[in-house]
């Protein structure tokens, strides 16, 4: 499936009011899943066969994968399922460049990316350093602007309003919203504001980019809301839920 | 392995001296740290990543999976090359990925001594880290790590960030622990190291004393990259803290390193170019008399080099002006060595520093018993530099009368000695400099104006420094460079607040000034550090600016070129003192944007570097 039937596909799906989702999968087993489910996307990434218990989003930032190429890997699975599937892109990667990248991941057969995992997660010390060498957001902005240029399909994974601007800006067809952790430790997936945040970030993006797709990211079960809805948005989950 | 590396540290703190380790990430760099006297290694994942030229915090990100990756190059590289001195290994305890009891079979049987915990838990911080802890993922499962590996019969030396991980690890029976001063330690700003030895040391003493209070034997070591990385300032925190040792990781492997593979690269490009053919080794040799004493990579000074390599291999006159110190000399001296007259002679003369009655005489020669004192046949300056190029430096200070015989000279390209009939035909190339305004006296009609086209075919201006300060921090490291080699010392450094003092002075005299302020604060300074105290006053913004002397660097010159030469500063064109921010875009400018490069000549850590541009709203160039 080529980038414009993804966003052919996908704008549709999401104007067709049935409910509009996608999840992190991990291989075909997840994959099947999600599509018997109806899911409407996938993105594939080695976070969504770690431990279960900890959200694929944060445990997929920890140094126990290349997760670049372990997508690769996944080629195979692209061409397979009816759906559009974006390759989960780690953007901060030093081994590569996305010139070298992008281009191994359309003879993979992917079509569209995610910048997934993100690094926006980071925070404190750790996004500092990130920050400091050049391995932070942004670079997840231009790779999303790279892959824009080359015609894939972009799907950002998003965390604030700036951020929403800035990929809309670069060209992402569809942006993700992450709520992020709060204080405690938790995910902030059905926390009060959180829908405000998504008003925000779509404010954002939309003034830029009038017809982007949105969506935020859940890490239990919910029931997929249709669309539309105040804000009209779809479901990406964090990994399969059962 | 764990006793015997015990006993051997515990040998070496016993005896006085301090235990020196290094985090390496490949096999030649343990080899010659050990050889240099480093009691031991440690192999990990930020060392391998520096040594692949990413930063070393991407060895907490998903770019490789730690534990396979150290254990190859630890079978492979370092345990190979340590001839028998302890080697840790630093395994990530968190991977879920890996079989903990396996990795510390296969290290312990191919001989490593010990483990470390790296990439730890402790490097991230906030919400993120929260969550990791309630996941199970926390530091927990690092204490518990080495509690199982000091069972196998391992040393352990563990990286801890704070009292908590100190206590848990001495509990957890840790060998020795090792205060990670790389992250906040509650005595320092959020995000980044100790900014100061009292800092570092602080946080040293809270971590010691919480492991301490489980076991006062336990071997302290600390691990701090940053502000704190000479000899003298690892020194200051042992002594402040009574640690046992530290260990070092890209200030032993990294920066050293890099530092001497730019410098060897570039010389084997100079060399290999040079050998290319013999034409070629003489032509570039001539070449590098010339260009290699001027400095500058702003705009403004690429295109003085443009057109010098544009003229330079054509006979024309060619008018160099400039205010005084901005090196016309050296300018006429490239135009030389990069003509086809390069092997000939070259010659000088200051016309404002000879008197004009001698003038002509020194410039045409004269015969003997020409004038009273001529007592014998003297060849003149135009007759010296023939074949060659002859410069007329301050050429505005020149009398009609003898501008009338110049003229003749360059258009009949002959001249006759004073007192003498005889004509010799000559072929030079004449090059000229000013430092006053030519159009303006030619109009005034003190300057011919037949004389000035002549002259005047192409005109180049060398610029004032206060145009291209951008150039600041390249021309201090290119005469610090210098002045080491002349004053047979280290190369001096520069503290921030003697930068700024550079960056925001006006230099009415110019490059000349500013390598003549770096030469005297080389030599007053205390050990090759410069501080603005050491800078002159007017420098400083104490005084206005003296002009200094011209150097002499040949019997031809005469007097300085200096006199007309602005004498102070003009009204409100210095900046503010303390213009940090001017003095960074400067040094990042400078320096390419590369955010070492700039900090080192700064004078300050690239942390302190990227704090600075955060706060000033830098991002960019």
């Amino acid at each position: 499936m080529d980038s414009k039937e993804m966003r052919a596909r996908l704008a549709a799906s999401a104007a067709s009011g049935q409910p509009f989702w996608g999840s992190v999968v991990s291989g075909p087993g997840d994959a099947a899943r999600a599509g018997r489910r109806g899911a409407s996307w996938a993105t594939v990434s080695h976070a969504g066969a770690l431990d279960p218990n900890i959200p694929a989003s944060a445990i997929g930032l920890l140094p126990y994968a290349d997760a670049n190429a372990e997508v690769l890997e996944r080629r195979l699975l692209a061409d397979e399922w009816d759906m559009p599937v974006f390759a989960g892109v780690f953007a901060s990667d030093q081994f590569s460049t996305f010139e070298a990248l992008l281009p191994a991941l359309r003879r993979a057969g992917f079509a569209g990316v995610q910048n997934f995992p993100s690094v926006g997660l980071a925070e404190g010390t750790f996004n500092a350093f990130l920050r400091e060498t050049g391995m932070d957001y942004d670079r997840e902005i231009a790779m999303a602007k790279t892959a824009h240029a080359l015609d894939f399909f972009v799907s950002a994974l998003v965390f604030t309003p700036g951020q929403a601007e800035a990929m809309a800006a670069a060209g992402a067809d569809m942006l993700v919203f992450h709520p992020g952790v709060n204080a405690d430790g938790e995910y902030r997936g059905r926390a009060a504001g959180t829908l405000a945040r998504l008003a925000d970030v779509a404010a954002a993006a939309r003034e830029s980019s009038p017809g982007i797709l949105l969506a935020r990211m859940a890490f239990e079960r919910e029931d997929a809301p249709a669309v539309p809805d105040d804000v009209p948005h779809g479901i990406q989950y964090d990994r399969i839920i059962e | 392995m764990r006793q015997e590396v015990n006993e051997t540290f515990h040998d070496i703190i016993a005896s006085g001296a301090k235990l020196i380790g290094a985090a390496v990430g490949s096999g030649m760099a343990a080899r010659h740290l050990l050889a240099g006297g480093a009691d031991f290694v440690l192999i990990a994942t930020g060392g391998r990543f520096r040594i692949a030229g990413i930063p070393s915090c991407g060895a907490y990100t998903p770019m490789a999976n730690a534990n396979r990756l150290i254990l190859d190059t630890a079978l492979r590289e370092v345990l190979p090359r340590a001839g028998g001195k302890p080697v840790i290994v630093g395994l990530c305890p968190t991977d879920p990925a890996s079989d903990l009891d396996d990795l510390l079979a296969r290290i312990k049987a191919a001989g490593a001594h010990g483990v470390n915990n790296f990439p730890s838990m402790g490097f991230y911080d906030g919400a993120l880290r929260r969550l990791f802890e309630r996941s199970g993922y926390g530091y927990g499962r690092e204490a518990a790590f080495t509690a199982k590996a000091a069972a196998a019969g391992l040393f352990t030396l563990p990286f801890v960030y704070g009292e908590d991980d100190a206590r848990r690890m001495a509990e957890a029976g840790a060998d020795a622990i090792c205060a990670n001063l790389n992250l906040p330690v509650g005595a320092s700003s959020p995000g980044f190291a100790p900014v100061s030895i009292a800092d570092a040391s602080f946080a040293c003493e809270k971590m010691f004393a919480a492991a301490m209070k489980v076991n006062p034997d336990i071997i302290r070591l600390f691990y701090c990259a940053g502000p704190i990385s000479t000899p003298e300032d690892i020194d200051a925190v042992l002594q402040n803290t009574g640690a046992d040792g530290y260990m070092g990781g890209s200030v032993m492997e990294r920066i050293p390193t890099a530092a001497a593979m730019e410098e060897i690269s570039s010389q084997y490009k100079k060399i290999i170019h040079l050998s290319h053919e013999n034409k070629t080794l003489r032509r570039e040799l001539i070449r590098k008399k010339g260009f290699d004493e001027i400095v500058g990579q702003s705009t403004i000074m690429q295109d003085m080099y443009d057109v010098v390599n544009k003229v330079a291999d054509k006979d024309i006159g060619i008018l160099i002006t400039g205010e005084s110190g901005t090196g016309k000399e050296l300018v006429v001296k490239a135009i030389h060595y990069n003509s086809r007259r390069a092997d000939r002679p070259f010659i000088k003369v200051n016309c404002a520093a000879i008197p004009e009655a001698l003038l002509e005489s020194e410039l045409f020669g004269h015969a003997k018993g020409a004038f009273t004192g001529a007592m014998e046949d003297r060849m003149g300056l135009f007759q010296l530099a023939d074949k060659g190029t002859l410069f007329l430096d301050e050429i505005g200070e020149m009398s009609l009368g003898t501008q009338a015989k110049l003229l003749r000279v360059i258009q009949q390209r002959e001249l006759r000695r004073i007192g003498s009939d005889r004509v010799i035909k000559l072929d030079f190339r004449l090059i000229a400099a000013t430092n006053v305004n030519l159009r303006e006296r030619v109009a005034q009609g003190r300057f011919r104006e037949d004389l000035y086209y002549r002259l005047n075919v192409v005109s180049i201006h060398t610029p004032a420094l206060r145009t291209h300060k951008e150039d600041i921090p390249v021309l201090v490291s290119h005469f610090l460079r210098r002045i080491a080699d002349k004053l047979e010392q280290p190369r001096c450094r520069l503290d921030q607040e003697a930068f700024d003092a550079l960056q925001n002075h006006d230099w009415p005299g110019n490059v000349r000034e500013l390598e003549h302020a770096l030469e005297s604060a080389s030599v007053l300074c205390s050990d090759y550090f410069i501080q603005r105290r050491h800078l002159p006053a007017a420098v400083r913004g104490l005084e206005a600016a003296p002009v200094p002397p011209a150097p002499r660097d040949s019997a031809r010159v005469f007097a300085d070129d200096v006199a007309a030469a602005p004498r102070v500063a003009p009204p409100g064109a210095s900046r503010a003192p303390g213009d940090e921010e001017g003095s960074i875009r400067a040094a990042l400018a400078g320096c390419g944007w590369r955010r070492e490069q700039a900090a080192a000549v700064l004078g300050i850590s690239r942390k302190t570097l990227y704090n600075k541009m955060q706060r000033y709203g830098i991002t960019s160039g």
